[in-house]
C-alpha cells in the first residue's frame, strides 16, 4: 500500500477536506490492502495472473490454432486485463454485503458507499496491469494515438456496468446462496464469447443482433480500439455501451433500493 | 423547542421465515410453483412508539427474544420497518455490540479510520484523536496487529473507546457496557461514561443487567413479545417491571 500512498497522497492532499471523499478512499485502502498484502508476494500476484494467462492462451491460439494477427499477444493482454476489472468486480462484489456485514449492522452510513469504494478498489488493482501493458505496448511500437484520448469513457462504461451487475448480485446473494456458481458458469461464456480472443467485428458481420444481446462484445471492441494503434474504434459502439451501461446500473441502484435491506435483513 | 433525535411512530417489524431452508437456485424454483407453502411471519415488533430527547439515557429492558436487538437495530436503520412504521432519526449513531464495526483481518490503526470516516470524521480529525483512542483502550502496543489476534477483551476496550472518542451523537448500546476489560479499564470507562452522559450524550442501552439500568438510565422501556408495555422513568419503570416478572 506504501507505493499507492506515494503515488495518489499529492492528489489526495489537494482534495478538499471531504468526510465523504475520504471514506471512500479508505474503504478502497483496506479492500485493497486485504486482497494483496496478506501473502508475501503481495501485489505481483496482480501482474502475475494476467501475464502467465496471456502467455497461455498465446500459445494456444497462436503455436497451436496458428492465429495470424500482427501484435496478437497485445491484443490479448488489452482484452484480458479490461476483462479482468469485470470478473474481479462481480466474483468478489458478488459477497460485498455479507464481507461488509459488520459496519452495516453497526454503523448508520449510506450503503452506495461500498460500492463506489469497491470498484476504487478495483480499478487500482487494475492500474497496475494496465501499467504492465503500457510498458509492453511501448515496447511493441504501439504508441498512444488520438484514439486513447477516450480511454478514460471506455473505462467509465466498464465500471458503470461492472458496479451495475456488482449491485444487483451482492442485493440476491443472501436469498440465493448458490448464485455465485451460476455466475460462474455465465462469466465463463460471456469471457469467450467477448471478442478477447478474435475481433468482435467477425462475430458482429454475421450476427449484428450480438452487440445488443452481449455488451461486452462492444466494450472489448472498444477497449483495442482506444489502446491498440492498428485497430479503429468505433464511436457507434462507445456511445451504445454508455448506455447499456447506465441501464444496468439504474437496474443496480434500483435493485439496491428495493431489495438492499431485505438483503442484509438475510445475512 | 429541540425536535427529539429519535422518533418512532407505529413501528412493527415483521420477519417472513422460511421453515425449510430455500438459499439455493433449485428451492427458489420449486417455490415459484409452491407459492407460501412452509412461510411463517414472525412479528418481532407490535406497533412501538418512542421518542427519545437529546441527553436522554434510554435503557431498554425485556426478556429474551421480547425484541430489544430488533428495536436496535430499526433505530439504526438496518432493518426498515413494515409499512406504516415510521422512523425518524436526526444525529449520528454507532451500535455498540460485541466485536461492533471490526473487521478482523485489518490492523486496530485501520479499523479506527474505518470506524471514523464512516462516523463522519475527516482524516485530520481522526488524526487528532487518534493517539487518545489508543491510550485509553491500552493498545498503544498493538496498533499495527490485526484485530483477529485480539482477545475478546482487547476488542472490547478498542470498541469502547472508538465509541467514546468518535463523537457520535447516539449511542446504541447492546448487551455490551459493564463487562468491558478487567477492573482498572472498567473503572475508566466507567468514569468516561459518566461524563458522556453529563456532556449530552444520547445512549439507547439494551440490557438484563437492571443495576446498571438503574444506575445510569433516566427512562427505561420495557418490551414484552414485541411490544411496548411501559416506558416511564426509570423507577417508575422499574417497579412495573418487577411486578410483571416477579414471578
Amino acid at each position: 500500500m506504501g507505493i499507492i500512498n506515494t503515488l495518489i497522497r499529492p492528489f489526495v492532499d489537494y482534495l478538499p477536506e471531504n468526510n465523504r471523499i475520504e471514506r471512500i478512499w479508505k474503504l478502497a485502502q483496506v479492500d485493497f490492502k486485504k486482497r494483496y498484502y496478506n501473502d508475501r508476494l503481495g501485489l505481483l500476484w496482480a501482474l502475475i495472473k494476467p501475464l502467465i494467462q496471456v502467455t497461455v492462451y498465446y500459445t494456444v491460439f497462436a503455436t497451436v490454432f496458428k492465429i495470424e494477427k500482427e501484435n496478437y499477444a497485445l491484443f490479448l493482454f488489452c482484452g484480458i486485463i479490461f476483462w479482468g476489472i469485470f470478473t474481479d468486480a462481480t466474483t468478489r462484489g458478488i459477497k460485498l454485503l455479507s464481507d461488509k456485514k459488520y459496519l452495516i449492522e453497526n454503523i448508520q452510513f449510506n450503503r452506495l458507499d461500498l460500492y463506489y469504494s469497491f470498484i476504487l478498489s478495483i480499478l487500482i488493482g487494475f492500474l497496475f496491469n494496465f501499467g504492465a501493458f503500457f510498458l509492453m505496448s511501448i515496447f511493441n511500437g504501439n504508441y498512444p494515438d488520438y484514439e486513447t484520448l477516450f480511454f478514460p469513457v471506455v473505462i467509465l462504461n466498464l465500471l458503470i456496468i461492472s458496479m451495475g451487475f456488482t449491485m444487483i448480485l451482492s442485493c440476491f446473494q443472501p436469498f440465493v446462496k448458490d448464485i455465485q456458481h451460476a455466475w460462474d458458469m455465465i462469466i465463463l461464456i460471456l469471457f469467450w464469447t467477448s471478442g478477447i480472443f478474435f475481433e468482435a467485428q467477425q462475430v458482429l458481420d454475421e450476427q449484428p443482433w450480438m452487440l445488443y444481446a452481449n455488451p461486452f462484445l462492444g466494450i472489448i471492441d472498444t477497449v483495442h480500439g482506444s489502446c491498440l494503434i492498428d485497430y479503429e474504434l468505433n464511436f457507434y459502439y462507445l456511445f451504445l455501451n454508455f448506455i447499456q451501461s447506465a441501464l444496468i446500473l439504474l437496474l443496480g441502484i434500483w435493485v439496491h433500493r428495493s431489495y438492499g435491506y431485505l438483503a442484509v435483513e438475510k445475512l | 423547542m429541540q425536535k427529539p433525535i429519535i422518533e418512532l411512530h407505529n413501528v412493527s417489524k415483521t420477519f417472513r421465515i422460511r421453515e425449510k431452508n430455500s438459499d439455493s437456485i433449485k428451492e427458489k424454483i420449486k417455490n415459484l410453483f409452491s407459492r407460501g407453502n412452509g412461510l411463517r411471519n414472525i412479528q418481532a415488533l407490535k406497533n412501538i412508539n418512542l421518542k427519545v430527547e437529546k441527553g436522554d439515557f434510554i435503557g431498554i429492558i425485556g426478556h429474551n427474544g421480547s425484541g430489544k436487538s430488533t428495536l436496535l437495530k430499526i433505530i439504526l436503520g438496518v432493518l426498515p420497518p413494515d409499512n406504516g412504521g415510521n422512523v425518524i432519526s436526526r444525529g449520528r449513531m454507532i451500535r455498540l455490540a460485541l466485536g461492533m464495526g471490526f473487521d478482523p483481518n485489518l490492523t486496530a490503526r485501520d479499523n479506527i479510520y474505518v470506524n471514523g470516516t464512516i462516523l463522519g470524521l475527516t482524516f485530520k480529525q481522526i488524526g487528532e484523536q487518534f493517539d487518545d483512542i489508543l491510550n485509553f483502550a491500552e493498545l498503544t502496543e498493538f496498533v499495527d496487529t490485526p484485530i483477529k489476534f485480539f482477545s475478546s477483551g482487547m476488542v472490547s476496550r478498542l470498541a469502547f473507546s472508538v465509541a467514546m472518542h468518535v463523537d457520535a451523537d447516539v449511542l446504541l448500546i447492546d448487551e455490551f457496557f459493564g463487562g468491558v476489560g478487567d477492573q482498572n479499564f472498567r473503572a475508566k470507562s466507567n468514569k468516561v461514561f459518566k461524563s458522556a452522559f453529563l456532556d449530552g450524550r444520547t445512549i439507547v442501552f439494551v440490557s438484563h443487567n437492571l443495576p446498571t439500568i438503574k444506575q445510569y438510565c433516566n427512562k427505561v422501556a420495557i418490551l414484552k413479545e414485541g411490544e411496548m408495555i411501559c416506558f416511564d422513568e426509570t423507577s417508575k419503570a422499574l417497579n412495573v417491571y418487577s411486578e410483571k416478572y416477579s414471578n
